[in-house]
C-alpha cells in the first residue's frame, strides 16, 4: 500500500485524502486539517426535537398515542442524526476533525439509549467536534458540564442527600487516571463534589439545594471542591496523560502499541500540558506511526467508507448503515457500555467477518444496501413513509462504480493500482493468486472489462489483508 | 516468510444473499438438497486445465500423415501412442486413463470448442465458465446459475471449488459456492478454532487472527468437517500430486456424503509455447495418475456411476508446432470419466487439413456437453440456465 493511501485511512475514514497528502505533503494536511472551518450549523432535522426541560415536561404529559408518535419521531432521528456524522467524516475535505470527534466519543462515552434525548447528544457531539484538536483537560471539564453526560452517567441522581457515584467514578476510571491510581475514598469525595451538578438548559449548572460544600479530600488535597477542582487536581497527578495517551495510539498507530511508545507519548503529553496538537504533530512524523501498516484491525465504519470510497459511491445510505454498523457492534451514538468500543480484534467475529464479506459481494455485484433487511425500522409506522422517501432519493444516487485507472494497458498495472491503495502488504502468492483473477492476456479495452475488474476487486476486498490497515 | 498458500483459505463465491441473517453459523439440515438421497445423486466434478491444452498430443490421430508432418519435432512415434480406436490414441504417459478406456468408463468428445474462438487465456476461461457466445458477456457462472435454480435457501454448500481463488463457473447469484485452499489446514485449524488452541505459527497476528476467523465463518463449516471426520481412515492412496491431493479431498467429501453437487478443480501449467514435449509429458503423468486414483476410489466405493468428472482446458493448441511448443489454438478434445457414461469416442477424429489460420475448427460447442450433464446427471433443464446448445446423444 501505497503511503499516502495508508495515511489517509488512518487520519481519515477512507482513501479520500489521499491525492491531497500526496501532492501537499503530511505536515501541510495536518495543518489545514487543524485551521478548516467545520461544520456548527445545527441540522435541519433537529428543528422539531424536544430542545428543553418544558419541552420535554411538556411531551411526558402527552397522551400514550401521541407519546408514542413523538418518541418514534426521536427513534428516527437517532438514525438521521447517525447518518449526519457519517456524511460529515465521509465528505470531509480534512476528515481528521471528524475522526478525533469520534475519539471522543468513544473516550467520553455517552448513549443515547439512556440519554433519550437526540439535541444532548448532538451538543455532546458538537463539543467534541469544536474542542476537537484542543486540550484534554479543558475538554474534561467541559464534559462534567454536558448534559448528555450528566444523564448518561446519573449525576442527575446525584445530590448531598443520595449520593450517586458513577460520574465521579468514571472521571477517575475511565477518563483520566485508570484504576490503580485513585482510591475508593476519592471517588466518594468526587462525588460529593459533584453533588447538585445537574441539567439545565444551557448545560450543566450546580443547584444550590443539592450541593454538599462540606470539605473534601481529594487525591490528597483538601478543601471545598467543586467540578472544576477535580479536573485540576486529577491533572495533577503524574498519570493523568497515560491513559488518554494509551488509547490515542491505539485509535492511530496500533491496537498493540508498545509500553515504550505510550510511556514516551504520555510524557509528552503531559509536557505539552495536555494540547492535542502537538500530540499528533509529532505522532505523524514519527516512523513508528507510518510503519505501522497492518498493525490495526480495520472497525466496521473505516471498512465501509472506504468501500464506498473505491466504489465512488457519493452518499452514504442511511437506514441500511445504521443496520450495518449495529450489527457490527459500532451503533454511533450508541456504544455498547460506558468503557465505549475495545477496538482491536474485537471488531471481528465470524460472524461480523462474514457479514462485511456479504457487503462486498453485494457492491461488487452491483447491488445496494436496499436488499437488506431492515426488520426494525420497517415497523416505524408512520413516520417510516417520510423517512423511506427520504432514503430512496439517496438509494438513487447510489451507483457502485469501481476506481480503476481505465487507460491501464495490461492486468499488472490494475492489480498494481488496486493493491496500492488496498493492501497493506502484498505476498507473493497473493500477487500470483491475483494475476490468476486478472490473467497476463486480459485486455482492459475489452468490453465487460470493469467486470472483471471489480472480481478482482472482489477478491481483494474479501482477503484477509483487507480487514486490516 | 510463510507462505500465504500455506493458510486455509475459504472465501464464498457468492454475490450476496447472506446477509444479516441471524443464525449465520448454523450448520444447514441436509434435506436443503434436492436430489439428497445417496442412490441416484449425482455428482459433477470439473477439472480446469489451465494454459489451453495441447490436445493433439493428448489424443493422438497417429494414423494422420499431417500430424507427424506439421509436429516434426513434438510428435508422439505411432508405435509409443496407446491406441484407442479408430486411429486416435493416447499419449504414452497417459496410462491410467487408458485403462478407463478400457473399462469402458471413459468418453472422448473430439474437437469441442464455440464459434469465433478467442486465443486470449483470460477471455476464453471467461466463456468456458460464463457459456456464453464469445461475443457476449455475463457475470455468472454457468454451475452458479445452475446452484442458484436448485439450491434452496442459502444452502453455502451446493458448490464447491477446490483452488486458491474462486472460479467464475460456480459464481452465481447467491452464495451457493464456496473456495477452499487446502483443507488439510483447513480441517487442523477449524479443530483449533473450536477448542480455542492458539496456533501461533505464522508471521503476522493480526493476519492470522482474520484468517482463522475466515475459516469459522463460512456456513457449511461443520457439514464439511463432519465428511472429512467420516473419511478419516480408510481413504486408499494417492499419488503425491497437487490435483491428486485436490482430488482426494473431494473424494472425501463425496464418501462422507456432504450434499455437495458439483466440485471445481484446477491444473496450471498447460501454455506450453516452448520445451512441449518434456513439461506436456509431466503435466498429462499428474492429470492421469491422479484421476486414475480417483476413479479407482470412487469405483471402489460402488460410487463411479453417481460421479462425473469433466476434464477441459481452454483452448487446444495451433495444429502446426512453432519448434519445440505450440501456441494458441482452438479446439481440442474434452474427457468425460464415470457417471454412466458409454465410453465412447463421440466426433470425427480432427480433420488436419481443414484448418482455420492453422486452428483446428470445431464440432461439439462445448455448451452442448454443458447442457447434457445439467439435463441428465444434475436433472435441469439446461435453458433455464441460459444454456441454449442441445444435448450430446449417446454420452451417457
Amino acid at each position: 500500500m501505497k503511503k499516502e493511501y495508508f495515511l489517509s485511512q488512518r487520519l481519515g475514514f477512507s482513501n479520500a485524502q489521499a491525492d491531497y497528502i500526496r501532492q501537499n505533503g503530511l505536515e501541510n494536511f495536518l495543518n489545514r486539517s487543524f485551521d478548516a472551518p467545520f461544520q456548527e450549523e445545527v441540522p435541519d432535522f433537529l428543528d422539531d426535537a424536544p430542545k428543553n426541560l418544558k419541552e420535554f415536561r411538556k411531551m411526558k404529559q402527552l397522551n400514550p398515542d401521541k407519546k408514542k408518535q413523538v418518541q418514534l419521531s426521536e427513534k428516527l432521528r437517532v438514525i438521521r442524526l447517525q447518518n449526519w456524522w457519517i456524511e460529515n467524516m465521509y465528505a470531509a475535505e480534512f476528515p481528521l476533525r471528524e475522526k478525533m470527534v469520534l475519539f471522543w466519543h468513544n473516550h467520553f462515552v455517552s448513549s443515547i439509549q439512556k440519554v433519550k434525548s437526540t439535541w444532548a447528544m448532538y451538543q455532546q457531539n458538537a463539543l467534541f467536534r469544536a474542542h476537537a484538536f484542543g486540550n484534554f483537560k479543558t475538554l474534561t471539564a467541559h464534559v462534567l458540564y454536558d448534559n448528555a453526560m450528566l444523564i448518561y452517567l446519573d449525576n442527575t441522581q446525584n445530590r448531598a442527600r443520595a449520593v450517586n457515584e458513577n460520574l465521579s467514578r468514571e472521571l477517575l476510571e475511565l477518563f483520566t487516571l485508570g484504576t490503580g491510581n485513585y482510591t475508593e475514598s476519592d471517588i466518594k469525595a468526587g462525588a460529593a463534589a459533584l453533588a447538585g451538578l445537574n441539567v439545565s438548559d444551557n448545560g450543566g449548572k450546580y443547584y444550590p439545594l443539592l450541593e454538599d460544600n462540606s470539605s473534601k479530600t481529594y487525591l490528597g488535597k483538601t478543601g471545598n471542591w467543586k467540578a472544576k477542582d477535580l479536573v485540576d487536581l486529577i491533572f495533577d497527578h503524574p498519570k493523568a496523560a497515560h491513559r488518554l495517551t494509551e488509547k490515542l495510539l491505539k485509535f492511530f498507530v496500533a491496537d498493540n502499541p508498545s509500553a515504550s511508545l505510550m510511556d514516551e507519548y504520555a510524557v509528552f503529553l503531559k509536557k505539552q500540558n495536555f494540547e492535542i496538537k502537538p500530540f499528533l504533530t509529532k505522532l505523524i512524523t514519527d516512523q513508528r506511526f507510518t510503519h505501522s501498516q497492518g498493525d490495526k484491525i480495520k472497525d466496521p465504519l473505516n471498512f465501509l467508507l472506504s468501500v464506498f470510497h473505491e466504489f465512488q459511491i457519493e452518499h452514504v445510505p442511511m437506514r441500511s448503515v445504521f443496520q450495518y454498523l449495529k450489527e457490527q457492534n459500532m451503533n454511533l451514538f450508541n456504544p455498547p457500555n460506558v468503557k465505549g468500543w475495545d477496538g482491536g480484534k474485537t471488531w471481528l467475529s465470524a460472524q461480523k467477518l462474514l457479514q462485511r464479506v456479504g457487503v462486498i459481494s453485494l457492491l461488487c455485484s452491483g447491488k445496494n444496501f436496499s436488499h437488506l433487511n431492515f426488520k426494525e425500522t420497517e415497523k416505524m409506522e408512520p413516520d417510516a413513509l417520510e423517512f423511506t422517501e427520504l432514503e430512496n432519493k439517496k438509494i438513487q444516487s447510489f451507483k457502485a462504480n469501481l476506481r480503476w485507472n481505465k487507460t491501464a494497458t495490461n492486468n499488472k498495472q490494475i492489480i498494481e493500482e488496486l493493491n496500492d491503495r488496498n493492501i497493506f502488504a502484498v505476498s507473493n502468492d497473493l500477487q500470483q493468486d491475483m494475476e490468476r483473477v486478472l490473467k497476463y492476456d486480459f485486455d482492459p479495452k475489452m468490453q465487460n472489462a470493469p467486470i472483471a475488474v471489480t472480481r478482482l476487486a472482489e477478491f481483494i476486498f474479501k482477503s484477509p489483508e483487507y480487514q486490516l490497515i | 516468510m510463510h507462505s500465504r498458500r500455506n493458510f486455509l483459505k475459504i472465501v464464498g463465491t457468492t454475490t450476496g444473499g447472506m446477509l444479516f441473517l441471524p443464525e449465520f453459523l448454523t450448520a444447514l439440515p441436509a434435506d436443503l438438497y434436492q436430489n439428497n438421497f445417496l442412490g441416484n445423486r449425482q455428482i459433477v466434478v470439473t477439472l480446469q486445465l489451465n494454459g489451453g491444452n495441447d490436445g493433439l498430443n493428448t489424443f493422438i490421430p497417429y494414423e494422420n500423415p499431417l500430424y507427424y508432418e506439421y509436429r516434426r519435432n513434438i510428435g508422439i512415434p505411432k508405435n509409443e501412442v496407446l491406441k484407442v480406436a479408430n486411429g486416435m490414441g493416447f499419449h504414452p504417459i497417459m496410462t491410467g486413463m487408458h485403462q478407463m478406456v478400457q473399462d469402458g468408463n471413459l468418453s472422448v468428445l473430439q474437437n469441442v470448442g464455440y464459434p469465433n474462438p478467442n486465443r486470449s487465456h483470460f477471455r476464453s476461461v471467461e466463456i468456458w465458465q460464463t457459456a456464453t457466445n464469445s461475443n457476449e458477456y455475463a457475470s455468472t457462472g454457468w454451475l452458479g446459475r445452475y446452484l442458484d435454480a436448485t439450491c434452496k435457501g442459502d444452502d453455502p454448500i451446493g458448490g464447491m471449488t477446490i483452488d486458491s481463488i474462486d472460479a467464475l463457473a460456480l459464481r452465481g447469484q447467491s452464495a451457493h459456492a464456496l473456495t477452499m485452499t487446502d483443507p488439510i489446514r483447513f480441517e487442523k485449524q477449524l479443530k483449533a478454532l473450536k477448542t480455542g488452541q492458539d496456533d501461533p505459527i505464522y508471521e503476522h497476528p493480526n493476519l492470522d487472527f482474520v484468517r482463522k476467523l475466515m475459516i469459522g465463518s463460512f456456513e457449511g463449516a461443520d457439514q464439511i468437517q463432519a465428511a472429512l471426520e467420516k473419511t478419516k481412515t480408510g481413504m486408499p492412496n494417492y499419488p503425491k500430486y497437487g490435483l491428486a491431493t485436490n482430488l482426494s479431498w473431494v473424494a472425501r467429501m463425496i464418501k462422507g456424503d456432504l450434499p455437495t453437487s458439483v466440485y471445481y478443480t484446477s491444473l496450471s501449467g498447460f501454455d506450453t509455447h516452448s520445451n512441449q514435449k518434456p513439461k506436456h509429458q509431466n503435466l498429462w503423468k499428474e492429470v492421469s495418475e491422479s484421476v486414475k486414483a480417483f476413479y479407482d476410489d470412487m469405483k471402489a466405493a460402488g460410487l463411479l456411476q453417481n460421479v462425473t468428472l469433466m476434464i477441459f482446458s481452454e483452448f487446444g493448441r495451433r495444429a502446426k508446432e512453432n519448434g519445440s511448443g505450440t501456441d494458441h489454438g482452438a479446439a481440442a478434445p474434452v474427457f468425460v470419466i464415470g457417471g454412466g457414461n458409454k465410453g465412447k469416442i463421440i466426433g470425427a477424429n480432427p480433420d488436419l487439413s481443414d484448418l482455420n489460420n492453422g486452428d483446428l475448427k470445431f464440432q461439439t460447442d462445448f455448451r452442448s456437453i454443458y447442457a447434457t450433464l445439467l439435463k441428465q446427471k444434475l436433472n435441469t433443464n439446461p435453458m433455464n440456465i441460459g444454456i441454449q446448445a442441445m444435448p450430446i446423444n449417446g454420452l451417457f
